[in-house]
């Protein structure tokens, strides 16, 4: 009785975190996650790595934060436009990772860009980890 | 009389669709604009309006898509055909001032005649980045509207 309410109480509250986060932003993070693998978690550490890190595929953004910015709680700026991106952090920008075709197509185009190839499913999980989660 | 009025409304519907609109400073974002275009074309730069490249250099424009002036933006098939179908209804034809074979609008006869005062240094300096960066000192461009009346401050020092 004791455990089972225990249980339920439990599962309400992933329910209502899953909610706060934006569903669809969990679904997303799910879907790669589930592509990567059984044994896959999801780290936001690995993500931050992998977002501020020096590639070699581009001289005029070596990094995700040349556009996005270092902070991305804040306005991030195009490295050859100046255009203003918008914050890419989940909490500053409620919009963001809501609209998986979105989030894929981006993801194909800069990890080209920058890295030289596409990233695999579980770069993807944990640079969202990261702007989800971590940031 | 009625015969004369349908003429003279003809030749008002000519005249506002003709090429050298363009050269007005109102070029405005036709109403028709599709979603495509408005989500794709202003993501990495503010969306440039049909009437500012001829056809021709729209289409090489829209068939190097995925090796786009050194960036990626390739798109969906159908996307990227509402899109052409959009910028031929509104691009002037070849032949005129709006013609660049590597499909810059910056490289026009149109946009240098446009920035003939303002000296190249400046139009790539730290600032602006870049020519093409055109909201860097036009405060309205997004709205298509380039007038000389609306700079924005940086705009403004490089004004005659
Ligand atoms: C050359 C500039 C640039 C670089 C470098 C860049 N991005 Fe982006 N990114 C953009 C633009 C522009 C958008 C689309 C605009 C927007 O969504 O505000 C975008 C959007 C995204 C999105 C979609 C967000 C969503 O709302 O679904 C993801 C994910 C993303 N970028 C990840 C990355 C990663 C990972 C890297 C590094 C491997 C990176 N970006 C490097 C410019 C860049
Ligand atoms: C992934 C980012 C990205 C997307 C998406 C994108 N562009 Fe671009 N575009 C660029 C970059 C980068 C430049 C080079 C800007 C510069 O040199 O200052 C550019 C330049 C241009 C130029 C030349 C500007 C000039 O006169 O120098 C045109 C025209 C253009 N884009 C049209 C489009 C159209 C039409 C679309 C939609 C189908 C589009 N772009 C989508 C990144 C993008
Ligand atoms: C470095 C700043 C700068 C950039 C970047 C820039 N312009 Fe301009 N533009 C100006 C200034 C300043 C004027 C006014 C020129 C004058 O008074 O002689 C002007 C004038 C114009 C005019 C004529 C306006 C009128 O009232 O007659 C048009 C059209 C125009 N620009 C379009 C563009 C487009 C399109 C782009 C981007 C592809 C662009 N400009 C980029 C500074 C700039």
């Amino acid at each position: 009785m004791k455990t089972r309410h225990i249980v339920a109480l439990i599962a309400g509250c992933t329910l209502y975190a899953a909610a706060a986060f934006g569903e669809t932003q969990q679904t997303v993070l799910g879907g790669y996650s589930t592509q990567a693998g059984s044994s896959f978690t999801p780290s936001p550490d690995r993500g931050r790595s992998l977002f501020a890190a020096n590639h070699s595929a581009s001289a005029d953004f070596p990094s995700c934060t040349k556009c996005h910015g270092s902070d991305p709680g804040a306005s991030g700026k195009h490295a050859i436009t100046g255009k203003t991106i918008a914050p890419m952090s989940a909490r500053a920008n409620p919009e963001r990772f809501t609209d998986a075709a979105k989030t894929e197509k981006w993801f194909r185009r800069n990890c080209r860009e920058v890295i030289g190839r596409e990233c695999s499913a579980g770069e993807k999980a944990d640079v969202l980890a990261y702007l989800i989660k971590g940031s | 009389m009625r015969r004369l009025a349908c003429a003279g409304a003809a030749l008002l519907a000519a005249l506002a669709s003709a090429p050298t609109l363009a050269d007005s400073a109102s070029i405005r974002v036709p109403a028709d604009a599709p979603a495509a275009w408005k989500n794709e074309c202003s993501s990495c730069h503010v969306a440039y309006p049909p009437q500012l490249l001829g056809k021709s250099s729209w289409h090489t424009v829209m068939k190097g898509l995925d090796k786009h002036f050194g960036s990626d933006a390739s798109m969906a098939a159908a996307d990227a055909k509402a899109i052409t179908d959009f910028l031929d209804r509104y691009a002037p034809p070849d032949g005129g001032r709006h013609d660049a074979a590597n499909g810059r609008i910056t490289q026009t006869q149109w946009f240098k005649r446009k920035h003939r005062e303002i000296p190249a240094s400046a139009l790539s300096s730290k600032e602006v980045r870049s020519a093409a960066n055109c909201q860097a000192c036009h405060s309205s461009a997004e709205k298509g509207v380039f007038s000389e009346h609306q700079l924005t401050p940086l705009g403004r020092r490089f004004e005659d």
